[in-house]
């Protein structure tokens, strides 16, 4: 890797995920935000929604974020599909474009699902070919998300920040840090998170997830779901905290799926991020970064409405 | 050890099928069961696609209930997975599945009701086009009965003998929370969208078969005589300007020429 992922094409500020029962209330109250990501898929017709993300975008900057291209699959990319993303991305002109680790097309059924892929030489390969395939489709270098993980692999040879550093070397691709996904994996799998973000390839990451989780208890101790439904947790504040210091400012993301809150609340999630950026990148003394997270003003309040909705 | 494309093609099948074990022995976990995580996916894939299923069928799930909605959308999921990732196709066979499904058969309103929901999400995920002037008609004697007429193509249809679209617009007006009690009513239905909206016709039987049939691709000529067949004194011109004064047109189709 000899050169910085061109990162700045996002604001290194805190973005939300737009989601379409937000959609009429970003229209009308045009709240600020540093940028919106939205998820590639929705838009791949010419319905409602399109002419409303169309609107969307002459205020705000987009990223689109992938979930079905299979970049992981064996039986390689669905060219189909790759060509629905490229006319949604020539549409919308994103800032950035984005995918999973992960497979979700096999024997020809789309299972909604992000699943994992192993650690070793054959699937490096496939996956690096099926990237390279939907760079040079898009025209332009993509980001690849680390993936939550419930289950390893009995073929896998190598640990996963080695694997995408990998991929990042072979094709020229970003990554897409998720720091939720890296601590629900840790917890579920048992390897430690802080070394995990210490060994990826810093230039490489080109942006930032953070979500909640949740936790379910299994006869074998409580396991982490990655369900998109709840607040950022602590320790994931925490560890975001940590990759802000050794990564220095990236472009961020709230996302939030399943039981999704009213926009206010994404909103707050996102200064709190930002507010989180600011200490660490200037080190100020106005916001210790060891109590940021919990040193905010309460989300209800109306300054706080206020700031967001100014 | 399989190759990937085999472990992957299993592993799809063992989800859907719920016979995890079969591939268990390719996965590990420190001290924990690798079939029981791997069948967090399975539960993923069948709860994700349930939701997106509720969310185009919102008034059928209340109609149904919950509970047998989701009964009836695990066996069409296990039946009739998505083929690709764009789910605002998935769900245009979830009605007649619906139809054939042994435990609704003594209530085919369900079924129904389905089909007018497809008939809404397909309607706003379609697109607007500007509709043609009423200068055309002029064209249309250069080809008669064999031209076509391009329709919006957020035009939908769809038959109830029931009273579906107050319960459903009563259900989206009380945010889900009441349901207008059924009345048997045969209702044949347009549906299209206006931007974000979504609007409703209700169609006298010739006029349905006029617009269906010329939505479905076919002439004049065949749209008028399946609109005669229910009602002789059906006025083709008249009946031709409405759609194009209704901005329902957007274009003409006129047969090749031949020389």
């Amino acid at each position: 890797m000899s050169a910085a992922f061109p990162h700045r094409s996002l604001p290194p500020v805190a973005g939300i995920g737009l989601r379409s029962p937000h959609m009429r209330e970003v229209l009308t109250r045009q709240p600020s935000a540093g940028w919106l990501e939205v998820h590639a898929e929705n838009y791949m017709n010419r319905g409602a929604a399109v002419s409303a993300l169309e609107k969307i975008r002459e205020s705000y900057t987009l990223s689109m974020h992938g979930v079905g291209l299979s970049l992981g699959s064996a039986e390689g990319i669905d060219r189909s599909h790759l060509k629905r993303l490229k006319e949604v991305c020539d549409r919308f002109a994103p800032a950035m474009v984005s995918e999973h680790l992960a497979w979700c097309v096999g024997d020809g059924v789309y299972l909604n699902d992000l699943l994992p892929v192993p650690h070793d030489e054959e699937t490096l390969q496939i996956v690096a070919r099926n990237i390279e395939t939907a760079q040079d489709a898009l025209k332009r270098p993509i980001l690849v998300e680390n993936l939550s993980s419930y289950v390893g692999f009995t073929r896998s040879t190598m640990e996963e920040p080695e694997f995408l550093a990998a991929l990042v070397e072979r094709t020229g691709c970003g990554l897409l840090l998720d720091i939720n996904n890296v601590f629900v994996s840790a917890h579920n799998t048992g390897f430690n998170a802080e070394a995990y973000i210490a060994a990826l390839p810093a230039k490489a990451i080109g942006e930032i997830h953070l979500a909640g989780h949740a936790a379910n208890a299994t006869p074998d101790g409580p396991v982490l779901i990655d369900n998109h439904g709840s607040y950022v947790s602590a320790e994931v504040w925490s560890l975001y905290a940590s990759a802000t210091r050794r990564f220095g400012k990236r472009p961020t993301l709230i996302e939030w799926d399943s039981d999704l809150p009213s926009l206010e609340t994404l909103l707050g999630e996102a200064m709190r991020a930002d507010k989180l950026l600011k200490a660490v990148t200037f080190r100020s003394p106005e916001y210790p970064t060891a109590a940021l997270p919990m040193d905010l003003p309460d989300r209800y309040s109306d300054v706080y409405r206020e700031q967001v909705y100014a | 050890m399989l190759d990937l494309l085999h472990l992957q093609k299993k592993t799809a099948r063992a989800l859907l099928n719920g016979e995890i074990t079969a591939i268990a022995g390719e996965f590990s976990v420190k001290n924990a069961d690798p079939a029981r995580r791997l069948s967090i996916f399975s539960n993923n894939t069948f709860s994700s696609l349930t939701a997106v299923l509720k969310s185009v069928f919102p008034v059928t799930a209340r109609l149904a209930d919950d509970r047998f909605f989701d009964y009836a959308a695990h066996a069409f999921i296990a039946a009739e997975p998505p083929r690709e990732a764009r789910l605002s196709q998935y769900g245009a066979t979830f009605p007649r599945f619906l139809a054939k499904f042994p435990p609704c058969c003594g209530f085919p309103i369900i079924a129904q009701m389905a089909g007018l929901e497809w008939a809404i999400v397909s309607s706003l995920n379609a697109a607007e086009e500007p509709p043609a002037p009423v200068s055309m008609l002029e064209h249309l004697h250069r080809a008669g009965g064999k031209a076509r007429l391009h329709l919006r193509p957020n035009l939908y249809f769809t038959i109830s003998r029931w009273n579906l679209i107050s319960v459903w617009i009563d259900h989206k007006a009380s945010g889900g929370k009441s349901l207008r009690p059924l009345e048997r009513r045969t209702s044949r239905i347009a549906v299209m969208r206006h931007g974000e909206d979504i609007q409703f016709l209700s169609l006298e039987p010739a006029r349905f078969a006029f617009w269906r049939t010329l939505a479905g691709g076919m002439t004049l000529e065949q749209a008028m005589s399946r609109a005669v067949a229910r009602e002789p004194l059906f006025d083709l011109v008249s009946e031709t300007l409405l759609l194009f004064r209704a901005g329902l047109v957007t274009g003409i189709g006129f047969p090749a020429m031949n020389h």
